[in-house]
Parts: C-alpha cells; sequence; structure tokens
C-alpha cells in the first residue's frame, strides 16, 4: 500500500487554474485555428478532388479490400 | 512593459484570427449546404455547388452501373452511390498507373453495360501539364478512351473549373477529342 496522498477535488481545481493561467493564449488560438480550419476546409471543392480520392479508398478499405494488392494508393512505406 | 506586450498580443489576435475568421464564418453561412450523401456540411457558392449536384443528378439518371472519371475524381463516385469499374482509383491515374494497371481497368468496361464516363477536359489539361513524362498516350486505358466512341448525354460549366460531360459508349457516337 502506498502512503502517498491522492490529490483532493481542491487540488485538482488549483492545478487546473495554474494550467490555464499559463496556457490559455495556446488554448485560445487553438480553438480559433480550428473553427478557422473547418471553415476552410469546409468552403471550398477542389476540382482535382484530392480528397476524393483518399476517402474512396478508405471506404474500400473498410469494405474489405487490401492496401497495395486491391486498392491503388500512392502512399506508403514502399 | 507587460502592458504593451498584452495589448499587441490582442492586437495580433484581432487582427489576424478574429476579423478574418469572422468574415469566413459569415461567408460559410451565407452559402448553400451541398446536397449531396456525406457533403452537406460543404457549402460552396452556389453556381458551383450547382454544377456539382446536377452532374451527380445526371450519374443517377442515366442509371450508370460503373463510374469511370477522366481524370479520377473519386466524390463523384461517392455522391452517386455508383462504383468505379476498379480498385485502381487516383486522381492523375493516366500519368501514374502503369500499364498493367490501367490495363485492368480495360478490362472491367469493354463491352460492359451501364458504363458512364465522367470527364473534364480543363482538369486534365491541369494534370498533364504537372507532368514531367510524356508517357500518357502509350498506355491502355488511355488509348482506349481514345478511341472509344461515346455519346455526350449532359454537360455542366457554371463554375470555374472547366466543364464536366457524362459520356456513355456508344458505336454510332464520336470519339473523344
Amino acid at each position: 500500500m502506498s502512503g502517498a496522498a491522492r490529490p483532493g477535488p481542491l487540488q485538482d481545481s488549483s492545478r487546473a487554474k495554474i494550467w490555464l493561467s499559463h496556457y490559455w493564449p495556446y488554448l485560445l488560438v487553438a480553438v480559433i485555428g480550428t473553427c478557422g480550419a473547418f471553415v476552410q476546409i469546409s468552403s471550398q471543392f477542389s476540382p482535382w478532388d484530392d480528397e476524393g480520392y483518399l476517402v474512396s479508398s478508405v471506404s474500400e478499405f473498410l469494405r474489405g479490400g487490401s492496401l497495395y494488392d486491391q486498392i491503388y494508393t500512392q502512399y506508403g512505406p514502399f | 512593459m507587460a502592458s504593451t506586450g498584452t495589448a499587441l498580443a490582442v492586437y495580433i489576435v484581432v487582427t489576424g484570427l478574429l476579423t478574418p475568421g469572422h468574415k469566413a464564418f459569415h461567408r460559410y453561412h451565407s452559402d448553400p449546404g451541398l446536397e449531396l450523401p456525406g457533403a452537406s456540411m460543404v457549402r460552396l457558392i452556389r453556381p458551383q455547388a450547382e454544377t456539382l449536384q446536377s452532374t451527380v443528378k445526371a450519374i443517377r439518371d442515366q442509371h450508370c452501373q460503373m463510374l469511370l472519371t477522366v481524370p479520377g475524381m473519386n466524390s463523384f463516385n461517392l455522391w452517386s452511390g455508383v462504383r468505379p469499374p476498379t480498385n485502381e482509383n487516383l486522381t492523375h491515374w493516366f500519368i501514374v498507373l502503369d500499364a498493367k494497371r490501367q490495363q485492368r481497368i480495360v478490362d472491367a468496361i469493354r463491352g460492359k453495360r451501364g458504363v458512364c464516363i465522367l470527364r473534364n477536359d480543363a482538369i486534365i489539361k491541369f494534370w498533364i501539364g504537372t507532368s514531367k513524362d510524356n508517357v500518357v498516350d502509350n498506355r491502355p486505358l488511355w488509348r482506349y478512351l481514345q478511341t472509344l466512341r461515346v455519346r455526350d448525354v449532359f454537360g455542366a460549366n457554371r463554375g470555374t473549373y472547366g466543364t464536366y460531360r457524362l459520356q456513355i459508349p456508344d458505336p454510332m457516337g464520336k470519339a473523344p477529342e
């Protein structure tokens, strides 16, 4: 049995406050960046359709196709 | 000193992130959603959305059983629910797929009923412009498509990126230009 005390609720909340006071600018940028990325991604359709190719590859893989042998992909270790 | 730093940080966040973000968010909400399977959260300017939607409708109306896209535009397979001839799918397949892989696609479509071809010459030109090699003409599927007689059953060009032409093989039709 370890004698180390587990942090209580108060300690947890203090830690969260300290963490937030240090890292809030990063959190703010991450939230704004995520919203911006969502809008950017969802507001365009690239005619060369890389998305379609990749989603189609994943879809065929999920249907049971095996990579490289049955599903062509440019990307991979070999 | 600290207050100057904070003011600068606030200025950067407001001018660099919030203002353009607000404009983009406003535009996102004013554009119509793409009424296609799996793409309802995608919002495009109306002419482009209508071009894509009408193209998908044309594919469905033709009751295509296979859809070959030239170049590879597999979103149309996903949106229309019509599968490509094989799993050899790629955007610039005519440059990257070797003769063996292209031959598999030829074998899958030659003489088959219900084959539809969706073609966009502007995007083909774009891809060929990116290629350093000039091997496209010698490969089986590309060669096959040059000689295949087809009939245009649909054309949509209300966007910036050329015309989507839906074609079906037709012995009385003409070979693509």
